[in-house]
């Protein structure tokens, strides 16, 4: 089908045909996905190539400031009469040499092991003066408690004596800044390579006897040309630092036994791939068993969820819209105040109400009994049961999401060409034409995209699970998580409750995937439309 | 709508006109009992902070009546307020809200003008990268931002909190970008014909533009600490003193004993903070559906 054909389709056919599209091409574009992947390696290493050859290039053309930069960088600039930024060039590369021999060594070395020392034991003796335990003098450090209790009765005989232990090494440091001297080293190559091929570039102006920017101009080619480097550079900063520098962490502790619960759990080590084979492979162990089955449980309970949360919540807020903003409905703007009364409630308070209302013994029990459908000797089990909690939760979430979905309908709906039902009109069509052919289509076109990015965000739903039944009802069939436990929750009482860190990061690594997934679909989709309007 | 001469056309509007009151009436019905149970629970929430009795469990109508020592005891009860320093814990949340909103609002609102009207070798890259950021899902890292500022010996501190909400702000550029797209460019390129640089662009003509923008990114931005639980609660662990108010408020029902003690407590506190923060967000809904709407129609 060309481009004009489809433009020709009506509305419903588009659709139709969007549909039929994004699925048979689903293959297609997965596939495609990966060998865009494979292009971008080979594009990233080609350009690596390429920087090479320019730098090869600069020290075979330079003249002799030029070649002195590949040791003193800045040299070049000072010789083309850049002072101030050459001794900037040449003072961040000191910082760098600084750093690497201060820290940055010992900080790489440190990430290959995450710290050889858990921990040692020394001697105290009873001081008779005090009453207290003070520490032997000698300050030995004993690697087991016996070595060091039997060392102590040598050293202080006849006196009550007990050994201390001390926790040395705390693994995460060394991973975080292991994982900081990595980032800072590739940093200063890009910086190098970008400043050798200035230099060359700038040497070449002068010899051409074309302008050199002075210092000044330099400056305020950043409020111009550069301008984005200035506005990027704290937000990139701050992305940076507690945004990728965590994820990467987090995904590195996968492959370490970052889990024990016992002793010292800021001691691990790295384990390989271990921990995917356990959720993937299974029974090895009974605990990677019941870790198996958690995980394929909650993911399926997550996926229903996902499912029930995004469409109930899409349709029905759909509907709602539409009647507040059927002609002839009056007092639009306080039926829509209400319904935005439960997004402009602080969820935390709205889904605690929630749950202590709906708990045993609260006021829904009480209203009723008080009507008579429940017998006086009973209790409200809505929170206890598998079945009827997770209902509960989707039908709250409704009441939640439902003025989110209204909004932004209500905002398309007005957007809807007024002629396009005034000539229904006049053509005599029914309301249910209306609807079907003019209405629906045309909000389905333009929320479509908001339905995946809804089922993503659905599949990270903290709140809504958190605050109305915290996972529960407890089961101890799962490992660490309740029936009603996503896997956002579950990931949240692993590391918070368990410090289970490294399965904790396998989950997550398990939700990115599914999540890039998804949006990738998502995003697609929207280029697809965005296509439409250019051509348009 | 045209006056029709043709009886068979008149009455078919005739008909037509009846099917819409018979319709109307039961989307009256329908919006009404809609408007109730929207409205219920948060009824439920004020009348319980009004309540005389103490407990979870209780009967719907107060047995005892109404009063209003729950909120008094917020602020005057001193056993009450050397444990759960309610004042202090909504200055703390208001510190950190307006501090995050200036930060949030100055790297959201630079980073989406960048990406929207500047042109640049890694726009694309960059871009890219964000969405990939944006898919891991945020409590993994928590943690690992835990342990950051805890290196930077940050932790249970006040201006952590600040950090964590407003450093990565500038991920959430979407909305503010969708906005700034439909300013026209010929604006841009008749003031760079005159001679002015990006950066006189950027304060002298788009930012008086943008009034509803950063209007919407502070709101989204200064209500974050009122209603976020998680974050601050890693955070701030057990520094009572540093705590923000959903943090704060939460501790009144962390157990079966508090839970007994100070569930309408909890209430009253939880409703004086709903109240200005729902107002707010009523008083100022229109950027808000601007900005979903935005988000909606761009993807």
């Amino acid at each position: 089908m060309t481009y004009i054909e489809y433009v020709q389709l009506s509305p419903l056919n588009k659709i139709k045909f969007k549909f039929v599209d994004f699925f048979k091409n689903f293959g297609k574009n997965f596939v495609k996905f990966f060998v865009n992947i494979y292009y971008g390696i080979i594009r990233f290493f080609k350009g690596i190539g390429r920087s090479f050859k320019e730098v090869g290039y600069a020290f075979k053309h330079g003249n002799i400031f030029t070649k002195l930069s590949f040791l003193f960088l800045g040299v070049g600039h000072m010789a083309s009469g850049q002072i101030i930024k050459g001794i900037m060039l040449f003072l961040i590369e000191v910082l760098f040499i600084f750093y690497m021999i201060m820290t940055g060594g010992s900080a790489l070395y440190g990430f290959t092991t995450l710290g050889n020392l858990e921990s040692y034991f020394q001697c105290q003796y009873l001081d008779p003066t005090t009453g207290n335990y003070v520490l032997d003098s000698n300050n030995y450090h004993f690697l087991d408690q016996a070595s060091a209790t039997e060392m102590c009765q040598v050293l202080h005989p006849g006196q009550s004596i007990q050994t201390s232990i001390v926790h040395c090494d705390n693994s995460f440091t060394f991973l975080l800044f292991g994982v900081l001297a990595i980032c800072i080293i590739i940093g200063f190559v890009f910086y190098y390579i970008s400043i050798i091929k200035g230099t060359i570039k700038l040497q070449e102006r002068k010899e051409a006897k074309l302008h050199v920017n002075s210092f000044i101009e330099d400056v305020k080619d950043y409020l111009d040309g550069k301008f984005h480097r200035v506005l990027l550079l704290l937000p990139i900063i701050g992305v940076s630092v507690f945004t990728i520098l965590p994820i990467i962490d987090m995904i590195l502790m996968a492959f370490t036994n970052y889990n024990r619960a016992t002793s010292y759990p800021r001691f691990f080590s790295w384990i390989g791939i271990d921990n995917f084979i356990t959720l993937f492979g299974g029974g090895l162990s009974k605990s990677g068993g019941i870790f198996q089955h958690t995980f394929i449980k909650i993911l399926g309970w997550t996926i229903i969820w996902a499912i029930f949360a995004t469409f109930l919540n899409y349709f029905f807020g759909m509907f709602t819209a539409m009647l507040i903003n059927k002609k002839g409905i009056k007092f639009k703007k306080i039926f829509r105040t209400f319904l935005v009364f439960s997004i402009a409630m602080p969820q935390f308070i709205s889904l605690l109400a929630f749950n202590k209302f709906f708990a045993k013994g609260g006021i829904i029990e009480d209203i009723l009994k008080t009507i008579g459908f429940m017998s006086s000797s009973d209790s409200l089990k809505i929170l206890s049961e598998t079945v009827s909690a997770r209902v509960f939760i989707i039908i709250v979430n409704i009441w939640i999401g439902i003025p989110y979905t209204m909004l932004a309908v209500t905002g398309i709906l007005m957007n809807v060409p007024e002629d396009l039902y005034e000539s229904a009109q006049i053509d005599g069509a029914s309301p249910l034409t209306v609807y079907t052919k003019i209405t629906l289509p045309y909000v389905l076109f333009i929320t479509g995209p908001k339905l995946i990015t809804d089922f993503v965000g659905n599949i990270n739903n903290f709140n809504v699970i958190f605050f109305l039944t915290n996972g529960g009802p407890q089961t101890n069939s799962y490992l660490d998580a309740g029936k009603t436990d996503l896997l956002v929750t579950w990931l949240y009482k692993l590391t918070v409750n368990k410090m289970n860190y490294s399965y904790a990061s396998v989950i997550g690594i398990m939700i990115f995937a599914i999540c890039a997934i998804l949006s990738l679909i998502a995003y697609r989709h929207t280029s697809a439309v965005k296509n439409e309007e250019d051509f348009a | 709508m045209k006056l029709v001469n043709e009886t068979g056309v008149a009455v078919k509007y005739k008909s037509q006109r009846k099917r819409r009151i018979i319709t109307n009436t039961f989307a009256y019905i329908f919006l009404i009992a809609l408007c109730l149970i929207w409205v219920l629970p948060i009824i439920g929430v004020f009348m319980t902070a009004l309540r005389n009795e103490k407990g979870v469990a209780t009967t719907f109508i107060p047995a005892k009546g109404f009063t209003f020592d729950n909120f008094a005891r917020l602020f005057v009860d001193k056993n009450f307020t050397s444990m759960f320093p309610y004042l202090r814990w909504v200055g703390n949340t208001l510190l950190v809200a307006l501090l995050s909103m200036l930060i949030s609002t100055v790297f959201t609102i630079s980073v989406a003008y960048t990406m929207s009207r500047l042109r640049f070798k890694s726009r694309k890259t960059l871009m890219n990268v964000n969405l990939i950021l944006g898919m891991f899902p945020g409590f993994m890292s928590m943690i690992a931002v835990y342990n950051i500022l805890s290196v930077l010996q940050l932790d249970g501190k006040l201006i952590a909190l600040v950090i964590v909400y407003s450093a990565s702000s500038g991920m959430g550029f979407y909305v503010a970008k969708g906005f700034f797209d439909t300013i026209s460019k010929s604006l841009d390129e008749a003031a760079k014909i005159d001679g002015a640089s990006n950066a006189k662009v950027f304060f002298k003509i788009i930012f008086p533009l943008s009034k509803p923008i950063i209007v919407y990114t502070m709101l989204l931005s200064f209500m974050g600490p009122w209603v976020d639980y998680i974050f601050s609660s890693i955070i701030l662990g057990d520094q009572t003193q540093n705590y923000t108010i959903a943090v704060g408020l939460y501790q009144l029902i962390s157990s079966i004993d508090r839970e007994v003690e100070y569930f309408t407590t909890f209430f009253a506190g939880a409703s004086l903070i709903s109240i200005p923060i729902m107002t707010l967000f009523l008083l100022t809904q229109k950027y808000y559906v601007g900005g979903i709407t935005g988000g909606a129609v761009k993807g």
